[in-house]
């Protein structure tokens, strides 16, 4: 559907609403005349009050029609809204034109000036206007404060799709029609709410609160009520469908679900009203961005902020976005030992992170540094040594992974002679241990010319290289120590290749598996899988992991190029036996 | 006239119709790329005159990062000189290639400039600067989007023109094909520039 298509049908959506509005002042008259009944008065006093009752609907509507035509200018004052002045504004005011102008780049149409509300801190932002070249949008204080860069970009995004989708000439048609079906209950709820808005310190409107007066407006607030229901009844018909359009086409401007989805999330995840509470906001609820008015007894005019989420963008990662945007740490749900489901933190990587000395994590910076901590790792005495050491045991494989973007900056030559270096050093005291070889050859894998390219695939099955495979499986299930038979048997199962029992200690020489690996290395890709998962087997055969069983099987994984299983990945390293 | 030169008439009428209707509808195709042509032209130039503000306005901190800055200042002129060379001729496929180039390595230079920011507490401090970063980072949408818009227009151009029957007359008339902005330079410069305070 294109702009004029969407334009016409706005305009038939219009007529329609004119029957509706009709039987909805028929019945806001019908109201009075049903209070007036149990007097049992003649006939002309019913006309009477037909008469001024339909009369003050018609002259209202009419009115705030006319006073309307203006367009947005008048929304704006409407609600009370400053104009922001591009020449004159704070760095977040800016920062908000900014925004609007690109968004107006994105969607083709002229740059609208924008408003704030100052005194509200809800998140919500609306716009009106009779064409697209006369918009003004209007952003509460709340959302240009709350909102990120790119999510405040996501909602500006959708209310430049109600510009270019003609619902905001409708919404403010809507606005001008219907304030005559609510006036009554609003000038009743408007007494009463005086002495409300007195007692919160926020003086809205000189005023002398009264109790009689009070009284008096919650009685033609209720007579006036079939009024303001019809009234939300029509905005929620029309409004609703509108919203999910809007969500879409922010996603067509910005090209990026997740500002719009993210924006709406900060509002969950900030627990942030959406309601506005200036004067006249409830006959604009249906233009906001969200629920700007909301009552137990009446139909929203937008739909359930979750709802809007999942249909703009299904495969939104609230947790993922939330741990980034908010710093909410992610739960998830796990047994403990009772049995009872508990929540647990698992981001364990920022906690890893955190339990580094900080000299050391200084030092992984630097190519010198990180260098310095790995001859450290290896059994070198040099100044790192004494801060790597109480951490070593457990984090050898985190200290690795964070020492290689900084060694990896370097050319090529220069990284050949570190693994070169480190080789030595492995060597120098005529042994090499099982820590040391996975440390060795897990730098060796990341730091090798070409690491990171795709690898050839030069073998199709394990079968191929079922020797190579075999000496790995049986380095797991050595590394296991007691009960080597019954590791080794388990990640045979998976592989099904007719082993019998695991490759004897003496034949392991490091020459062995760096060959063995080697080769399968070139193993075709869908077939790695099923080659880790052998080793996970056998490392988990007896119920734990050891540091040893999982550090090689990363050293395994590194080697392949190939993921590690998922739940796997997901186990704590502090789960991990000595 | 016999029946036969009645009808001959009318198809040779309709043919020059149909003509026309293609003709237009490709103009108002053609101008509307060009017009989104000109909108990233605009977008560019605000960026190239913000540069030199940005990099006066940090020189004074950044001593020891006089490397990011001159290439900065280097990527600026290139970039310059393409966008005059692309200016020239819209949907020339060299001329946009060769800018989509230039930008992709001032966008680079910019956002190295912007990481090294990072390392710098007095300069993230600095109101002056962080007003330029929020223009800058402005700026980089804009041109984002507006290479967006042009791409679009571009792609509706393209379609038209190469789908039945406007492929037909679409040659004779002179109208080529036109060239997409495509994304520039390795994976690392298409990633979003996230700043990280670790």
């Amino acid at each position: 559907m294109d702009f004029f298509e969407q334009q016409e049908q706005a305009r038939r959506t219009t007529r329609r609403l004119v029957l509706w509005y009709a039987l909805a002042a028929v019945s806001v008259v019908a109201s009075f005349c049903a209070v007036a009944a149990p007097f049992g008065p003649p006939l002309q006093v019913y006309m009477a009050i037909a008469a001024i009752v339909g009369g003050c609907i018609l002259v209202v509507s009419a009115y705030r029609i006319w006073q309307l035509s203006e367009g947005g200018e008048a929304v704006a004052s409407l609600l009370g809204a400053r104009y922001v002045d591009p020449w004159k504004c704070s760095p977040t005011e800016r920062r908000l034109l900014n925004v609007v102008e690109e968004m107006a780049i994105a969607s083709g149409i002229t740059v609208p000036p924008v408003y704030l509300l100052e005194r509200e801190t809800a998140i919500n932002a609306l716009v009106a206007g009779h064409t697209p070249h006369q918009a003004v949008i209007i952003v509460t204080h709340g959302a240009v404060q709350q909102l990120s860069r790119e999510e405040l970009q996501g909602v500006m995004g959708h209310e430049f799709s109600h510009i270019l989708n003609g619902d905001m000439a409708l919404n403010l048609r809507l606005v001008g029609i219907l304030a005559g079906l609510t006036w009554f209950s609003e000038q009743g709820e408007k007494l009463v709410y005086r002495a409300a808005w007195q007692a919160k310190g926020v003086p809205r409107e000189e005023s002398n609160p009264d109790a009689i007066s009070a009284l008096l407006g919650g009685l033609v607030a209720f007579i006036g009520f079939p009024g303001s229901f019809a009234a939300d009844a029509i905005k929620a018909a029309i409004s609703r469908q509108r919203e999910f359009l809007a969500d879409a086409a922010s996603v067509q401007f910005t090209r990026n679900p997740e500002a719009i989805a993210g924006a709406l999330d900060s509002i969950l995840a900030l627990r942030a009203p959406t309601a506005v509470l200036a004067l006249h906001s409830e006959q604009l609820s249906h233009m906001f961005f969200a629920l700007a008015v909301s009552r137990w007894w009446s139909f929203s005019t937008h739909p359930p902020i979750e709802e809007r989420i999942r249909r703009v963008y299904p495969r939104f990662l609230r947790d993922d976005y939330r741990a980034t945007r908010h710093g909410i740490r992610r739960e998830v749900a796990v047994l403990d030992d009772a049995g009872n489901v508990i929540p647990k933190t698992i981001d364990f990587a920022a906690r890893l992170l955190a339990e580094l000395p900080m000299v050391v994590r200084e030092a992984l910076r630097q190519p010198e540094g990180a260098q310095a901590a790995m001859f450290a790792l290896a059994g070198q005495a040099n100044r790192l040594t004494p801060h790597v050491q109480p951490v070593a045991r457990s984090h050898m494989l985190t200290l690795a992974d964070l020492a290689v973007p900084a060694i990896k900056a370097q050319k090529q030559p220069e990284r050949d002679r570190f693994l070169a270096d480190l080789a030595a050093l492995v060597v120098s005291d005529r042994r090499v241990t099982l820590r040391e070889l996975v440390l060795l050859t897990l730098l060796r894998q990341r730091l090798r010319e070409g690491a990171g390219q795709p690898i050839s695939t030069q073998f199709q099955k394990v079968e191929e290289i079922a020797a190579d495979a075999h000496v790995v499986v049986s380095l797991v299930a050595l590394a296991a120590g007691a009960g080597v038979q019954a590791a080794f048997e388990k990640g045979a199962a998976v592989l099904k290749l007719g082993w019998r029992s695991p490759l004897a200690a003496e034949q392991m020489t490091s020459a062995t598996i760096g060959g063995a690996l080697e080769r399968l290395r070139h193993l075709a890709p869908f077939a790695k899988p099923g080659l880790l998962k052998a080793c996970v087997e056998a490392a988990g055969a007896d119920g734990v992991f050891r540091i040893a069983e999982a550090e090689l099987i990363r050293m395994v994984a590194a080697t392949l190029d190939c993921p590690l299983p998922p739940d796997f990945a997901a186990l704590d390293p502090k789960s991990w036996a000595g | 006239m016999s029946t036969g030169g009645w009808i001959a008439a009318a198809v040779a009428v309709a043919l020059v119709l149909f003509a026309i209707a293609v003709y237009n509808r490709l103009v108002v195709l053609r101008n509307r790329f060009r017009n989104a042509f000109s909108q990233i032209d605009v977008q560019l130039k605000r960026r190239y005159d913000l540069i030199p503000n940005l990099v006066e306005s940090v020189k004074g901190y950044l001593q020891h990062e006089r490397q990011t800055l001159e290439a900065v200042t280097k990527a600026r002129g290139d970039a310059v000189s393409a966008a005059q060379r692309a200016a020239a001729a819209p949907g020339d496929a060299a001329a946009m290639q060769g800018l989509a180039q230039a930008e992709g390595v001032l966008g680079g230079a910019l956002g190295r400039l912007l990481a090294v920011f990072e390392s710098y507490p007095d300069l993230k401090a600095n109101q002056n600067v962080l007003g330029l970063q929020e223009e800058l980072t402005s700026t980089e949408n804009r041109v984002a989007f507006a290479r967006q818009a042009y791409n679009d227009s571009v792609m509706e151009y393209n379609t038209r023109r190469e789908s039945f029957p406007d492929n037909l007359l679409a040659g004779a008339f002179g109208f080529s094909a036109a060239e997409l902005l495509q994304a520039t330079g390795t994976a690392e410069e298409r990633r979003a520039p996230k700043v990280s305070f670790t």
